[in-house]
Order: C-alpha cells, then sequence, then structure tokens
C-alpha cells in the first residue's frame, strides 16, 4: 500500500459546494399494516462544482432513492437538498419545471427511458424546445453539436433508439441530459448494463464532457473500480445510512468502516497471483429487511467487530484521519481509532 | 497437442452452432474446441455476442431446435458422445451428469413447488430414492448450502428467497446428484458484491467436496481471477485463446485479451484514462472476412484481413488465433 496524502481531503472544503444534501430522510409506506421502510434515513453530504461524487452500496442501500429524491422523482419526508443554496425540496411545481433545466438524470437502461417512436433529433431536442425555448434552425444546430459532443455523428440525427447499440443509446442519453447545460448529472448506474470497453469509452466521455462544461456528477453504481476511478469523493451506504464518506483515494486505500473495508474486500481483482495471496473478508449472512432494521448500527448484524454499544446506539459521524467522516464505534468506544483506519487495527 | 488426452473430462470438437433468422442460417458458435479436465475449473470469457453462453447451452442440447441447432462437431463427455442422443437420453445426463445454473435462478426454479420438492424430484427422478430419503437429502443439501434453517425453509416457495439464498437453491440442486460437469452461466452476475464472495466461496467448497469439474462463463475478469484454472476467451463465436490462468493475466497471447485485461478498472491508485478497446462487438451476420477481432485490433496487418485464421498452438500448450502471436509483446495485468 502507497503513502496517503494526507492534506488532500482537506483541500475539499476550499471547493465552491453546489450540492447540499442535508439530512434526507426518504420514507415508503406501503399499506397502513405493513411497516413503513425507511429507504433513506439522514443522509448528508456535499458535492462540489465540477467534480464527481461516487454513491456506492448494495441492494437495498438507498443509493438509487437518494438520487431519485434529489430529482424530486419520489417525495423525501424531511431534509434539505441544496442546489446553489436553495432548496429543491421546497419549490413548487412551477418552480420545479424551471429548476429542472439545472438537474437532469441518466439511467442504467436508456432504452426504457427514451421514447422509442421518436427520432433522436427529437429526443434530443425536446428538452432545448421545452426548458429552453430553442426551435428551429438553432435548435438543429444545437442538436447536432450535442451529437458531435458524446461521440455521433449528426447523420444518426432521424434513426431510431433501437437503431443503435447499448453504448451508443447511452450516449443519446448523455446528450439529453446535457442538452441544457446542466449543473449537475445524477447518473444512477450509468454504464452498468454495458462491455468493459464500452463502459470505458463512456466513462472517458463523461470525464471529457464534465472537464468542458463544468457540470457534477452523481455517479450512482454498485460497481466500485468504477467509482474509484471517477468520483473524487465516495459516499458509502447501507440500509439507508451513510457508513463512511470521504476522498476516494483515502477510502479505498484505507476504509475506516467495517462494511466499507468488507465492501472492497469482497472486489474479485483482475490478478490471479493477487486474489490467491490476498486475504478477505468475507461477510456473513444478508443485508436485513429494511421494514425491520435492527436496533443501534444497521450493520451490527454482520459486522465483524461488533460491540455492545453497536446494538443499541447508532455512532454519530466522527471526522477520519485524512478527509471525510465514518460513523462507528470502533472510531470512539473499544480499541478506538480517533479517525484511524482499519488497516490500523491489529486483528 | 495435451488438450487432447483422453482422460479429460469433457472434449469439446469443432463445435459450431446456427441460428435460423431473416439471413438464413447464421452461425454464432464457429469451430469451438475446448477440454475440461477433471475437477478442473474451466473460464469461458467474452463480451456479450461472444457466444459463450450458446456453446454452453450447446453442450447439452439446451438451445431451442428449431430455430437452433448444432451443425457440426462433437462433444464427449467421459467418453461418451451427446451430439446425437435421444431427448430421453439427454433427459438422463442433464441434471445428472451435466447440471447447469444460471444468473437469474427464479427462471429456472419452478414457482409453483416448494424448493424442497424440487430438489427431492431431481433426486427421485435421477437417484431413485423413495419419497422419503430424497426429502431428507434435499433437507441436508439446503443445510450444505448455507441455508439458515434448512428443515422449515425446504417448504417454501422460490419467491420468499432473496437473490443470493435463491443461487444457493439452485447450487443445491445442481450438486445433488453429484454431477461430473456444473455449468455455470454468470451466476454471480445479478449478486452483490459480499454475496458474490459468499456464493463464489461455496462453489469452490461443493467442487472441492463433490469433485466435479466446472465451466464458469462470466464477463467479470476479476471473477475469473478468482476461480478458474485455464480460460478459453471467446470473441465473434471462436476461440481467440486459450491459456492457464497466470498466463492468460500475464502474458496474453490474443490482442482481444490484451483489450480485455487493459481495460479492467482497477480498485487501486488511479491512473489516467481508462483503455477501452475501440468499436463495438460484431454481430454475426457482418463478421469480416479473416480475423473478427481485425477492425478493432490495434495490431492489424493485411493478413489478418484474408481467409480464415487457424488456432496455433504456443509454447506451454497454449493456443492462440492470432497471426502474429509469435511476434507480439503484449501487455497483461501489471
Amino acid at each position: 500500500m502507497t503513502a496517503v496524502d494526507l492534506d488532500r481531503g482537506g483541500a475539499h472544503a476550499a471547493h465552491d459546494v453546489l450540492l447540499s444534501v442535508r439530512d434526507l430522510h426518504v420514507t415508503f409506506k406501503g399499506r397502513a399494516r405493513d411497516r413503513p421502510v425507511r429507504a433513506v434515513n439522514g443522509v448528508s453530504f456535499e458535492l462540489a462544482r465540477g467534480e464527481t461524487i461516487g454513491v456506492v452500496g448494495e441492494s437495498g442501500s438507498g443509493k438509487s432513492t437518494v438520487g431519485r429524491a434529489i430529482m424530486r422523482l419520489i417525495p423525501a419526508e424531511s431534509g434539505q437538498v441544496l442546489l446553489d443554496g436553495r432548496d429543491l425540496l421546497t419549490l413548487s411545481r412551477d418552480e420545479l419545471r424551471s429548476a429542472r433545466k439545472d438537474v437532469q438524470m441518466v439511467f442504467q437502461d436508456p432504452y426504457s427511458s427514451m421514447n422509442p417512436a421518436m427520432v433522436v433529433a427529437d429526443i434530443i431536442g425536446e428538452p432545448l424546445e421545452v426548458q429552453a425555448g430553442i426551435k428551429g434552425a438553432e435548435r438543429n444546430r444545437r442538436v447536432a453539436a450535442l451529437l458531435d459532443a458524446v461521440g455521433l455523428s449528426s447523420r444518426h440525427q432521424m434513426r431510431y433508439p433501437y437503431e443503435f447499440s447499448g453504448g451508443q443509446r447511452q450516449r443519446i442519453a448523455i446528450a439529453r441530459a446535457l442538452a441544457n447545460r446542466p449543473k449537475l448529472v445524477i447518473l444512477d448506474e450509468a454504464v452498468s448494463a454495458l462491455d468493459v470497453s464500452t463502459q470505458n469509452q463512456i466513462i472517458n466521455l463523461l470525464e471529457d464532457l464534465q472537464h468542458e462544461m463544468g457540470v457534477s456528477f452523481l455517479f450512482i453504481a454498485h460497481d466500485l473500480a468504477v467509482v474509484r476511478h471517477i468520483a473524487r469523493r465516495t459516499v458509502v451506504m447501507y440500509l439507508g445510512k451513510v457508513m463512511e464518506e470521504g476522498p476516494s483515494e483515502r477510502i479505498f486505500e484505507r476504509p475506516a468502516h467495517p462494511y466499507a473495508e468488507a465492501l472492497l474486500s469482497a472486489v474479485p481483482i483482475p490478478n490471479p497471483v493477487t486474489q490467491r495471496q490476498r486475504k478477505r473478508v468475507v461477510l456473513t449472512g444478508e443485508p436485513p429487511d429494511p421494514s425491520n432494521p435492527p436496533a443501534g448500527c444497521p450493520f451490527v448484524t454482520r459486522c465483524t467487530y461488533v460491540m455492545d454499544v453497536c446494538r443499541t446506539t447508532m455512532p454519530e459521524p466522527t471526522p477520519v484521519t485524512g478527509g471525510g467522516i465514518v460513523a462507528c464505534h470502533l472510531q470512539t468506544s473499544g480499541p478506538a481509532l480517533a479517525g484511524g483506519s482499519l488497516v490500523d487495527l491489529a486483528r | 497437442m495435451a488438450s487432447e488426452k483422453a482422460d479429460d473430462l469433457l472434449v469439446v470438437k469443432d463445435l459450431s452452432v446456427e441460428f435460423f433468422t431473416g439471413h438464413g442460417w447464421e452461425r454464432v458458435v464457429d469451430d469451438v474446441n475446448f477440454t475440461v479436465g477433471w475437477g478442473e475449473t474451466l473460464g469461458l470469457v467474452g463480451e456479450s455476442g461472444s457466444g459463450k453462453s450458446v456453446t454452453c447451452m450447446a453442450l447439452t442440447a439446451l438451445i431451442p431446435m428449431p430455430p437452433g441447432r448444432v451443425a457440426s462437431g462433437s462433444v464427449v463427455l467421459d467418453r461418451r458422445e451427446l451430439v446425437g442422443l435421444s431427448s430421453k437420453a439427454l433427459e438422463r445426463v442433464r441434471g445428472d451428469q451435466v447440471a447447469n445454473i444460471f444468473q437469474e435462478p427464479m427462471t429456472s426454479l419452478n414457482p409453483a413447488f416448494t424448493v424442497g420438492e424440487q430438489i427431492a424430484e431431481m433426486l427421485r427422478r435421477h437417484r431413485h430414492l423413495d419419497k422419503r430419503a430424497a426429502w431428507d437429502r434435499a433437507v441436508e443439501m439446503l443445510d450444505r448450502v448455507g441455508i439458515p434453517n434448512a428443515p422449515r425453509r425446504a417448504k417454501e416457495y422460490p419467491h420468499q428467497f432473496s437473490g443470493g439464498m435463491r443461487q444457493r437453491v439452485m447450487i443445491a440442486m445442481a450438486v445433488s446428484c453429484e454431477p461430473k460437469l456444473l455449468i455455470a452461466d454468470e451466476p454471480t452476475t445479478a449478486l452483490d458484491v459480499t454475496i458474490q464472495a459468499q456464493v463464489l466461496d461455496l462453489l469452490k467448497d461443493m467442487q472441492d467436496e463433490f469433485g466435479m469439474s466446472i465451466i464458469f462463463i462470466t464477463h467479470d475478469l476479476g471473477v475469473v481471477a478468482q476461480v478458474c484454472d485455464r480460460v478459453v476467451v471467446l470473441y465473434g463465436g471462436r476461440v481467440m485463446e486459450q491459456a492457464g490462468i497466470d498466463d492468460l493475466y500475464f502474458h496474453p497471447a490474443h490482442p482481444y485479451t490484451e483489450g480485455l485485461l487493459t481495460a479492467m478498472p482497477q480498485i487501486g491508485p488511479r491512473s489516467g484514462r481508462l483503455a477501452s478497446i475501440p468499436g463495438s462487438t460484431p454481430v454475426p451476420s457482418a463478421l469480416p472476412d479473416g480475423c473478427a477481432f481485425s477492425p478493432r485490433c490495434p495490431y492489424v496487418v493485411d493478413a489478418c484481413r484474408r481467409g480464415p485464421i487457424p488456432l496455433v498452438e504456443l509454447p506451454g500448450g497454449r493456443l492462440s488465433r492470432c497471426v502474429r502471436a509469435d511476434e507480439l509483446t503484449l501487455v497483461g495485468t501489471r
């Protein structure tokens, strides 16, 4: 393991904050006799202008729900989503309509998020007309420029979504999302369905576009290696809560939360020798039922370091050396780490 | 050639599979050769459309015929030819000697029967156990694959299990008759990474216990590095390279393998831009002349575009379908 630049995380504070999510709660209430599911349970993080933050976690962690709540595709129960200081959650319908220009979303399956009866020129041109009133020749010029920016050619304009490969369709979805120069694009498993070389083409494209346009990305994904590459900071979620947050470099090299450590350890490494030699933390069991989470820390049922206090009290977020926060009693109780990494904890 | 030795469990020779489409018979698996040794885990790797799943489904005639057909070739399992067997004889092979597990267990489990009943049914049919003994063995298998409270859960239906638990049920069913060969087609692709780790460990345990061979189909080179002894790389329905696991990762002998390896994002320190193979995978109807990979290959020369490219043996018993395999020094995993 290489030496870590401890100051790197501190640089974040100096950046210009674009998005600030504060104590976000989303609860799904089913039938009256069912227990409500707290899909997002007090999530907070910040995203700087022109940067990418990754949100990782397994099924049921609430990572997609965070993205949808920011977009107001589903209602939040409480909390704030401040975009340039303005709370998206309190906007009226009309205000929201204009604010949507600034926040766009790209989904895993572009085919299901495009109208199959529309040609590409209309798929990309529609937000230009509806949100910015750009019509006619100017619209066509912008559509051609957007297609060019995502690596497609203007001769693709009159084709339908089914005529494209998965990677090309995702390029169209990205062009549509970027049409009105949004400040933030939420990418929910946007490269997960693609073959690895196509996936990499799309990631490189996203990085280029970010560089050119200064757009911020909220990159929701289960693939940790991809997040490590694209995101400057990472949020690790489990059962609706943030377990750890901080600079990606620090989290991936020196995880401070047992769940982050186990998650990283479970990622298969494409190197047979490393794979044979490394010590892996294999978690037992599965995540608990989100409608019936355990008391205290949600990870308590699978944690190898569990202590008595974990079963009663949810740990408060504490700062980590090297940047970010962690919510774990190991930092403050027992063999207290006091901001250190689990790597330092002698087993 | 080493791969022809008689003590291999499975010998696949010149296997070609075609599907009838609007353009006539289209070949999606083209002259595929490989072997699987006793107790060995062979990885079958490739991107979408490479023919890896169709190849394995054709082994026990699981492809729908029509529109599919095995156009040529032979599949010998433990010295017995499977191509051309009657459907009745094939039914005795499937489940008993060759078992399959798939990415989505829900499509292979019957939603109308409890999981215990489905495993017991296999044991009654193939092992001729009586009802009681089959049920007891089913419960024992469920317990063995790590399903908590197996006697009770054997009486539950597939939808009552989580994705990871369902895959455990599939594994219990697959190994219950102690098959010689387990074909695992992307068995962990739909699972979360911590559950994937559990299922991969379980497969390894089952292999150690029952001594079966495994064909592991996946697009994930991380998983391959963890579980496989040897690897066959497929592209456009053809074998591009075949090698032992370490050779393949550290000294790839085909440009396509190099492309796949260098494209894998690393969990380690970030390093500039991600590598990618230009272009996209070919469709069977539009395969180029010569090497299927030639339109995307950075090392392409005129010879690559002419005639069929043979699969040549290289030192160490490995195979490559590249005319420049001898002269190129390709980059593997660092």
